[in-house]
């Protein structure tokens, strides 16, 4: 029997239990974790060489910000799958990442069946932007 | 001399509520927003690119 294709998914987050946690919630949905880091310039240089059918990337870290991370990995890979992963909600924040190409958006303090859900909600609506 | 002037405070009230309804309607003041006024958005913003490449 044929088995379905997990998705590949990079975590960029610098808060260990956060990361920990994530990684529990993208292991539960059939995905596979090809990468993992904890700033945005390792995570510029991985997501190249890793090119992962999902990102998961936290805004405020260390050395380079998400933000920056995203509108450099956006330059070169325009239809990648990116959530940003956040405490901060401010409309500034939502606004400034939708300009630089999220395509969703996680407040860290969901509870995991809430995140799944998110995950879920905004792949679907990822996809069928694409036909 | 000293103006006074009555108010309605039922009216007062009511204005005040309206406004803070308003407020919560509109993410450009938002400092916390909801994750489902977030997700909305995002799906919404696909929806855009979508039709602005069809």
């Amino acid at each position: 029997m044929k088995q379905k294709k997990k998705i590949r998914v990079m975590i960029v987050e610098d808060e260990d239990h956060v990361r920990t946690l994530i990684k529990t919630v993208v292991k539960s949905m059939n995905c596979e974790i090809v990468g993992e880091t904890n700033n945005g310039k390792d995570a510029v240089l991985m997501y190249h060489k890793l090119k992962p059918t999902m990102l998961l990337l936290d805004i405020n870290m260390p050395i380079k910000s998400g933000k920056k991370a995203l509108a450099e990995i956006r330059k070169r890979f325009p239809n990648t799958f990116i959530i940003m992963l956040t405490s901060l909600t401010d409309s500034e924040t939502v606004e400034d990442c939708i300009k630089l190409g999220a395509t969703g958006f996680i407040r860290k303090d969901l509870p995991i069946d809430k995140m799944r859900e998110v995950i879920k909600q905004t792949w679907s609506a990822y996809k069928s932007s694409l036909q | 001399m000293i103006l006074k002037e009555k108010y309605d405070l039922n009216q007062m009230l009511t204005e005040i509520e309206e406004d803070e309804n308003e407020q919560d309607k509109d993410v450009s003041q938002g400092k916390n927003i909801p994750q489902e006024i977030i997700t909305e958005l995002m799906i919404n913003n696909l929806k855009q690119t979508k039709e602005k490449r069809t």
